[in-house]
């Protein structure tokens, strides 16, 4: 790869299938040595994002580039990225181990790797039986086996951590993460569900109906509707006192009070004053999980009439 | 192109189907001769020897051409090859791993048609290990050489063997494993047949791809729609079909998505 040229950029990658628009206009880039999470929910175009930097699918308009160069122009792509889409790709009567050998052969790597990786992954006992015979998490070890072949410096994971147990969860981050940290990997690692990745990323694409939403830091993720509960026997002597602070005050029939725009001292110091007898303060929506959702919530979801 | 070539001979070797059809494909033409031969066995009238025709060799020949009984299950194979790429998505990594698609499809042709020299040879070793002792125990020479045996029995591993190579060129239009192996089964097996019923059309029968090996064979026909084949002509046409196919093959995956 070119010295300093980013390892993965996408601009303005398009696809159409027929009429319907599966991405639309994306762009985003993954730098050298960090774990960028690439989220959205199922038919996001994640994977189709995916394929179109791998060079699988030709896009409708944009470009991606792997350091700097179309994934076609790569002399030795399998020595430069590395690549798992769903756990899927396997000839179900083949072997672990015939299966990455074949992949050894495509891409002139000795045939110990194979073995190395199979060491790596934790599937050795299990190399010489058929895939047909393995579960959802062991499919996933073995893709990703796959994709380290020839130990490349840009790792494309798609739902890698899809049917892993929590130890297998645990294991696959510590893995992201020496990968990114030790070893300067640029890893691009797509997921529905942002808890399994939100304690090993260092940045999130996030994008829903193929169109980007959100490019950041976790940390920065817009709040959404952060606000703060309080639960009184004097609603309507709440509601005055707090009307000085101007939140947003919404009163609800279970003589609670949800306020948005104020923090929860703020909160608490406008009922002390006014002497009003609170039961209960408390924040909500601040999660990540429900910041994820309440950005690329379907603002048309399906129901019944559709 | 070595590694693209020395993966799909990997691929092939770590399956089981490809000795599967190859029983399957030598079976039949094993089967289909020592048939042939025991169906002249019996017969004629009681207590006189009957006429032996395979003392003759012109009925050496047409034992011969059954070298190539088989041939459509080395199509089936090929058509496999090719579509399990798709069917299983191994399309991923193979064009992962090697995104000049165009090696791909050359590399797998070209194991496919070494696949088929394999059918095709021990399709011919079957049938000439059939023939050998049984003819010899009822005291007739095969006329391997003068009476042009041997060389039907290579038409014959042509035929098995640009089976093979048509049905890789299939696969790679057709991906859906499915509809590809259906159908290739229905055209040879049915609609080439409709072609032949049909005036005017029929004219075009002796140049489909069965009717054409057949040709190359030597098998006898009788000639439909007034055209009749050389053996030469036969071969060249069915290679023909083979390279269509090919072309068709390359142009469909450089062009399309890999799903």
């Amino acid at each position: 790869m070119g010295t300093g040229a980013t390892p993965v950029v996408a601009h303005g990658l398009t696809k159409d299938f027929g009429k319907v628009r599966a991405v639309d206009n994306l762009s985003f880039s993954v730098e050298q040595g960090s774990v960028t999470g690439f989220l959205g929910p199922n038919g996001a175009g994640k994977t189709t994002t995916l394929r179109m930097l791998l060079g699988l699918a030709a896009p409708t308009a944009g470009t991606g580039t792997i350091g700097g160069r179309r994934y076609a122009e790569l002399s030795d792509p399998a020595h430069v990225v590395g690549a798992v889409l769903e756990a899927t790709s396997f000839l179900p009567g083949r072997t672990a181990r015939n299966h990455l050998r074949v992949c050894c052969a495509a891409a002139g790597v000795a045939d110990r790797r194979a073995d190395e990786l199979l060491d790596l992954v934790g599937l050795a006992a299990v190399a010489r039986v058929p895939v047909q015979t393995y579960s959802l998490g062991m499919r996933q070890r073995l893709s990703l086996a796959t994709a380290l072949i020839g130990d490349p410096r840009v790792l494309m994971l798609d739902e890698p951590a899809n049917g892993l147990d929590p130890q297998g969860m645990a294991w696959l981050r510590q893995l992201m993460r020496r990968m990114a940290d030790a070893e300067g990997r640029a890893i691009l690692v797509s997921s529905h569900v942002l808890s399994e990745v939100e304690q090993v990323v260092d940045r999130v694409v996030i994008v829903a109906r193929g169109r980007l939403l959100y490019d950041g830091t976790l940390r920065d993720l817009p709040g959404g509707q952060e606000g703060v509960v309080v639960r009184t026997p004097a609603v309507e002597r709440a509601v005055t006192a707090l009307a000085g602070l101007g939140a947003h005050v919404v009163a609800s029939p279970d003589a609670s009070l949800m306020i948005t725009g104020a923090t929860p001292s703020a909160v608490g110091h406008a009922c002390w004053q006014a002497g009003v007898e609170v039961h209960e303060l408390r924040t909500v929506g601040s999660t990540l999980e429900q910041r994820f959702l309440a950005l690329t919530a379907d603002p048309f979801p399906p129901g019944p009439g559709r | 192109m070595r590694n693209a070539l020395r993966s799909e001979w990997r691929k092939v070797t770590t399956t089981k189907l490809w000795w599967g059809l190859l029983l399957t494909t030598v079976a039949v033409a094993g089967v289909s001769a020592a048939g042939l031969i025991s169906s002249y066995q019996s017969g004629g009238p009681p207590g006189v020897a009957p006429p032996d025709p395979f003392a003759q060799a012109s009925t050496q020949r047409m034992l011969a051409t059954l070298g190539s009984a088989g041939e459509i299950f080395a199509l089936v194979y090929g058509v496999i090859l090719m579509t399990t790429e798709f069917r299983h998505l191994t399309a991923r990594p193979t064009f992962l791993i090697e995104p000049r698609r165009g090696r791909v499809i050359a590399a797998k042709l070209t194991v496919g048609a070494a696949v088929g020299v394999i059918y095709a040879i021990a399709s011919a070793a079957v049938v000439a290990a059939v023939m050998t002792p049984w003819l010899g125990a009822k005291g007739d020479a095969i006329e391997w050489l003068r009476g042009g045996v041997l060389a039907t029995l290579g038409r014959a591993a042509i035929a098995v063997t640009l089976y093979a190579l048509l049905g890789v060129g299939i696969g790679a239009v057709v991906r859906n494993q499915i509809a590809a192996v259906i159908g290739s089964l229905a055209f040879l097996l049915i609609i080439e047949n409709v072609f032949a019923v049909i005036p005017t059309v029929n004219r075009a029968y002796a140049f489909l791809p069965g009717p054409a090996a057949g040709a190359l064979v030597g098998s006898t026909a009788p000639a439909i729609g007034g055209v009749q084949l050389t053996s030469l002509e036969g071969g060249l046409v069915c290679l023909g079909w083979g390279v269509l196919l090919a072309v068709c093959g390359w142009l469909v995956t450089m062009r399309r998505d890999i799903p």
